[in-house]
């Protein structure tokens, strides 16, 4: 018995020590980088859908002068599966248009998925049956407009104009539908 | 998508954590005995390889997200770069430049012995065995062991050559300048050595270490445990052939003889980690550790705990 317990012990031990040193030795690039462990980088929105067996949002309005396809496609860890699509500017290649959104419905978006809007009130806006938080910087071009589009809540963020924003925001459909 | 270069990377973390724990209880119960030493090295080369198939029978495992959730799979690695170069790729790229090193060495070494083995079939039958000890030690220690009597065949070179061949029809292979060099117990005990690797089918078990070897090449870590694992097959005939003789003393004479008579085989790169594995042999058989017997169903805890590791864990 005692050797029984002696065996598992030693073999628990081999299996925590190994299992805790390569979890630390996982945990230092994304530490150094400073982007928390678990988020999933996406390649395609299609490789989202497969991966999250449903489609992400995005506008059905989109300005020419941003690129497409998506420059970053993100999924953080967390309830309501909280996920962010990035696009850039056809022509600096700077992200403007951030969608987050809650793959479940509803959820909190975490500062290192979508960083908060800094300087920026809010007033309600009922924009074509839209109704949603508009939240304007003071101190940069960003924008956003906050509210539920199918079901899902989401955070339509743009360097840009109020109205595109918002047709876009209004625009939001599930890709590929 | 998960890529060919995704499972690869797989793999070699199974081999390095299934590496890691059967090494912390090798050392730490410890386990002296090789063929429980062999045994264990063995699930290390043996699980990666079976679980990796079993993915695509969950394909919720290949998801991206799953896959994102293994260790050392997060996008971080590929965002540290060195020379532009993302860190899990050149991390991967060095481990299947020494893995093929490693595989590649060994190989040739391979094809020499089989070389040399397939002249020794071809000149044995025409060699006269002038020395009466040879065929009587094999008889003796075959019976001893409860195997057939194996064909031997002489070997016309200067190297000192022992070694057994043949998965289905064991023979095997001597050099005339090594009976020379052997007195009749030490070449006794050398004998009773090659049977015991013929009575465990030790050179099925080396072929198929190949095989594993060959679908890994790319994994340093299987390479090195292989290895190792061949120097334990060495320790278990060494066990089985005192146990045959009733003495270790001649075995250990034998070793030292043939180690002096490779002379210019034992220098270079690899001589050290040769005479090394020589002086390791000789000192366990002169000073046997005693083996802690270990408790009923370790195998298949250890299994279990290693599958759950790898599996949910890593």
């Amino acid at each position: 018995m005692v050797r029984q317990i002696r065996f598992i012990g030693i073999l628990a031990t081999s299996a925590l020590l190994t299992a805790g040193g390569l979890r630390v030795a996982d945990a230092l690039p994304p530490w150094l980088l400073g982007t928390p462990r678990g988020f999933v980088v996406y390649d395609t929105l299609a490789e989202a859908t497969r991966d999250l067996r449903t489609r992400l949002l995005v506008p059905a309005f989109f300005p020419s002068d941003l690129a497409w396809p998506p420059a970053r496609i993100v999924r953080a860890p967390g309830e309501g599966r909280p996920s962010l699509v990035a696009f850039t500017d056809q022509r600096t290649g700077a992200e403007r248009l951030l969608v987050a959104q809650c793959v479940d419905g509803d959820c909190e978006f975490p500062p290192e998925l979508l960083a908060p809007l800094e300087n920026a009130p809010v007033r309600r806006i009922l924009s074509g049956g839209f109704e949603a938080d508009l939240a304007v910087s003071t101190s940069s071009a960003w924008r956003e407009v906050r509210g539920e589009r199918l079901g899902r809540r989401v955070i339509v963020r743009f360097e840009g104009d109020e109205t595109t924003l918002l047709r876009m925001a209004r625009s939001l459909h599930r890709e590929g539908s | 998508m998960v890529t060919l270069h995704d499972l690869a990377a797989q793999l070699l973390l199974h081999s390095l954590t299934s590496a890691l724990v059967v090494e912390a209880l090798i050392r730490r119960l410890p386990i002296a005995d090789p063929s429980t030493r062999v045994r264990y090295r063995t699930l290390v080369l043996v699980l990666p390889v079976l679980l990796l198939p079993l993915a695509w029978a969950f394909p919720e495992r290949l998801s991206v997200a799953s896959w994102h959730r293994m260790l050392f799979f997060s996008p971080a690695w590929d965002d540290v770069q060195i020379a532009g170069v993302g860190l899990r790729t050149a991390g991967l790229a060095v481990a299947a430049v020494l893995g093929l090193a490693l595989f590649a060495r060994d190989l040739g070494r391979e094809v020499h012995v089989w070389r040399r083995d397939h002249d020794a079939v071809r000149l044995g039958p025409r060699a006269p065995l002038d020395d009466e000890n040879i065929p009587r030690a094999a008889r003796t220690m075959a019976e001893r062991a409860g195997t057939p009597v194996p064909l031997i065949y002489l070997v016309d070179t200067p190297h000192p050559v022992l070694s057994c061949h043949g998965v289905w029809r064991p023979r095997i292979a001597i050099s005339r300048s090594l009976a020379a060099m052997l007195t009749p117990p030490q070449l006794e005990t050398a004998i009773a050595h090659e049977v015991a690797h013929i009575a465990r089918r030790d050179v099925l078990t080396h072929w198929l270490l190949l095989g594993l070897r060959a679908v890994q090449w790319f994994n340093p870590i299987a390479h090195l445990i292989a290895r190792r694992l061949g120097q334990e097959l060495e320790w278990r005939a060494d066990d089985d052939a005192v146990r045959m003789t009733g003495s270790a003393v001649p075995l250990v004479k034998a070793l030292v003889a043939s180690a002096r008579a490779r002379g210019a085989e034992f220098l270079g790169l690899l001589g050290r980690g040769r005479i090394h594995a020589v002086e390791e042999r000789c000192r366990r058989l002169l000073n046997p550790r005693p083996d802690e017997p270990l408790p009923a169903g370790h195998y298949a805890w250890t299994s279990a705990a290693l599958v759950g590791l790898l599996w949910f864990v890593v």
